[in-house]
């Protein structure tokens, strides 16, 4: 029989730990790092958005709710190893994910963050309206399955609004397109087109 | 401001190690310290918060530095949860249990917790770090802003008042030990 006095006390104490770190459900960790990256941006880029170029605008990518926040939380500092067809660039902390300048901060890009999306789609872009990008879709990985798609920075629902990187897009370019609540996911999340990174997502989507 | 003074790229990659080594230490270092994951996820999102706008302040060893961060931000917290309390009672001139639960941590079932419950802060504190937290008695004098042989004396005190308490309920020892995964379980639950 052991008795409380046999025992270490601490042993005891740690066999009792009512939390394990290495069980922690990855969306609480991803909400914290959505929080982080918004701090961050704010620090390093506070303008970001402002004084667009004309023909050649970059749509600042957002994230409405906390579910898309949690999403992009993964962009920022994401878990694991970057994608197959996808530069460093495109998802490397401090550089301009996505193709887009300034000193936003991502993560390597994930594929299994990219399937968490709402929706991605291979389209073109075919109208820019301020911040809001038209899309004519050529094929749907996930989502409502329109011909022509339009993704502002505020999300459709109002709701908190969290800047990320920059994309470039331009009118007539063709583009890897994802994310949530009606504005785009940066950060490799969404790129210009490329056939290796179409093959990648295709697998990510399971289409 | 710190932060500012690296090159972005290198505060932005010292901020992502940081973070992918420790952000589950720190997580759960928070959830054991607080009365809901979400006052948890904000005291962790305000730690690494602060390590980036005081980056070139962060130690090689981050770990003790971060949880002494956290700690006086749930300590901010607690403050805050007490203000509002008291504001609330006085506006509803009846008092509020909720304000003052006891943190996730201390919540679950069992002898060793019951006894851990029953000891002053202080000591509660250290023991959670050492078995909990898994810091050595440096890392814990980092987080305290003690030193290492005032940890060393402290522990020994209260480890000895945690054994005195755990005989008080003998009976129960054996079945101890599986109060594990329930805070886990309950985060696996709000995600869904």
């Amino acid at each position: 029989m052991t008795e409380p006095t046999d025992s270490d006390p601490i042993e005891l104490l740690r066999r009792s730990n009512p939390v394990d770190a290495e069980r922690l459900p990855s969306a609480n960790l991803a909400r914290i790092r959505a929080r982080v990256q918004e701090k961050v941006m704010t620090d390093i880029q506070p303008d970001a958005g402002r004084h667009l170029p004309v023909q050649r605008r970059r749509l600042i990518i957002g994230l409405a709710g906390v579910t898309a926040l949690a999403a992009i939380a993964l962009l920022v500092f994401g878990p694991k190893g970057s994608a197959p067809g996808v530069t460093p660039s495109d998802g490397g902390i401090g550089g301009g994910g996505g193709g887009g300048g300034g000193t936003a901060m991502c993560i390597r890009f994930d594929l299994e963050t990219l399937a968490q999306q709402e929706y991605a789609f291979d389209a073109t872009v075919t109208a820019i309206d301020g911040e809001s990008v038209t899309f004519a879709v050529g094929k749907w990985y996930r989502g409502a399955g329109d011909a022509s798609v339009t993704l502002t920075e505020v999300g459709l629902g109002g709701g908190v609004v969290t800047t990320g990187t920059l994309v470039d897009f331009e009118v007539g370019a063709r583009y890897l397109v994802s994310g949530a609540g009606g504005v785009v996911t940066g950060c490799g999340y969404s790129q210009p087109y490329d056939a290796q990174a179409a093959a990648d997502w295709a697998i990510a989507f399971g289409s | 401001m710190g932060a500012k003074r690296l090159a972005g790229d290198d505060a932005a990659s010292r901020l992502e190690g940081i973070f992918r080594a420790y952000e589950r230490r720190v997580l759960a270092y928070a959830l054991r310290r607080t009365s809901s994951p979400a006052d948890a996820e904000d005291a962790a999102a305000e730690t690494f918060t602060i390590a980036w706008r005081k980056i070139e302040r962060v130690p090689e060893d981050a770990l003790p530095w971060l949880l002494g961060v956290a700690r006086r931000v749930i300590a901010n917290q607690r403050r805050g949860s007490q203000r509002r309390a008291w504001l609330s009672w006085r506006l509803e001139r009846q008092p509020t249990s909720e304000a003052t639960s006891l943190p996730v941590g201390e919540a679950t079932d069992g002898p060793a917790l019951s006894a851990l419950a029953r000891l002053r802060p202080d000591d509660q504190e250290l023991l959670r770090l050492v078995a909990w937290d898994d810091l050595d008695h440096g890392g814990i004098g980092r987080v305290l802003g003690i030193s290492p042989n005032a940890v060393a004396i402290r522990l020994h005190r209260a480890r000895r008042r945690f054994a005195d308490e755990l005989m008080k309920d003998p009976g129960r020892i054996r079945t101890s030990i599986e109060a594990k995964g329930t805070v886990n379980g309950a985060l696996e639950e709000r995600v869904k």
